[in-house]
């Protein structure tokens, strides 16, 4: 075959655009990549606000628990509001290991970069029990028996968080294994594809 | 402000320069209604990446890199739809190369995407070495890729190239 003619027959079947469809293309990426920009920020925002809230309550719950002597309530409040700032703060870092195409790296760092991204949202909720579960309902659990005791109520309640706990764990393990595993294959394979320079 | 005024009317005479390899890319990792929202992510990476081009020697890698990781990054993210491959239509050795343009599509669609990368910046007509740079892999290594793309086109739809 004559690669050559197949080479020019290709080059010429792209169709050139004319200059409005042009430039609504170019306002449209412009527009698409302000509400980008906003909807991270937002985003963010709503992220860091949370968290803001969210442990300054429990840092002051600690403090009353302490004057009151409730040491366990007090332990477990000061656990909630330590984890409610850490979340956060998680999330951020793998979210920035993701890689942007922007960069206009080759294709070979890339993939590296995505498969390392991958991975992290694999750990991320292949170990949501360490970081996210295990804190919040070690916390919840702990400081529902520092305000009621011992009671019948404060064993059932331990029952239904825990219950409710494992669905959410064995939800995510299930969903890293179905769904974030088989791309991180995918990487490798493309990864070892471009590094081996074989075959076809 | 005169100077996005400017990037703008640059990023316009890119796209308008262009626009026929964007189309290529997208086609090729994307199918039917998608293959419009990849080429809206190609332009939105290309306009977020405008500043990193560097200058017009290096316009083919800088536009291949960000197309092409677009493109594989979107494709990761969206079920692929699957081409039936058993009875694939056949050339005649001195077929019409306007006529192979299709089955160009249906192989390139069957390829993994690394390979399919590889044969459509040939096809644009990038040299070994952009293409090499492209991928992050070496230049003998993209010579000797290609000519087992080229025989493994001609093997299953030239006839009397076997």
């Amino acid at each position: 075959m004559n690669w050559d003619s197949i080479q020019t027959s290709w080059q010429k079947a792209g169709n050139p655009l004319d200059a409005s469809t042009i430039g609504r293309l170019v306002a449209s990426a412009e527009q698409r990549d302000r509400e980008l920009h906003q909807s991270v920020r937002r985003r963010d925002r709503i992220e860091t606000t949370v968290a803001l809230l969210i442990a300054p309550f429990f840092a002051f719950f600690t403090w009353i628990a302490l004057g009151k002597s409730l040491w366990l309530a007090a332990a477990a409040s000061a656990l909630l509001s330590a984890w409610s700032l850490f979340v956060p703060w998680r999330l951020r870092q793998v979210r920035k290991l993701q890689p942007d195409p922007t960069s206009s790296t080759d294709m070979l760092t890339y993939l590296r970069a995505e498969k390392e991204a991958t991975q992290a949202q694999y750990k991320l909720l292949h170990g949501i029990l360490c970081w996210y579960l295990g804190p919040a309902g070690i916390g919840v659990i702990l400081l529902f028996f520092g305000i009621r005791g011992w009671s019948a109520a404060s064993f059932y309640y331990s029952l239904a968080v825990l219950a409710l706990y494992l669905i959410i764990y064995l939800g995510n393990r299930r969903a890293a294994s179905r769904n974030i595993a088989p791309k991180i294959e995918q990487i490798k394979c493309q990864i070892n594809e471009i590094s081996r320079g074989e075959e076809p | 402000l005169p100077e996005s005024i400017a990037q703008t009317e640059a990023f316009e005479n890119l796209l308008a320069a262009n626009s026929g390899r964007l189309q290529h890319v997208a086609r090729c990792y994307a199918f039917g209604h998608e293959v419009e929202d990849l080429l809206q992510e190609i332009h939105l990476q290309l306009w977020r990446s405008r500043h990193s081009f560097a200058g017009k020697s290096q316009i083919n890698t800088w536009l291949y890199r960000v197309a092409l990781n677009t493109a594989i990054s979107f494709k990761c993210r969206r079920r692929q739809a699957t081409i039936s491959m058993e009875h694939p239509e056949r050339l005649p050795a001195n077929s019409d190369t306007d006529g192979s343009m299709h089955l160009l599509y249906e192989f390139l669609q069957s390829l993994s995407e690394v390979n399919r990368s590889v044969l459509l910046m040939y096809l644009e007509g990038l040299s070994h070495a952009e293409i090499a740079e492209v991928l992050g892999s070496k230049t003998n290594a993209v010579a000797v890729r290609l000519n087992r793309l080229k025989r493994a086109f001609e093997n299953r739809y030239v006839e009397d190239s076997a």
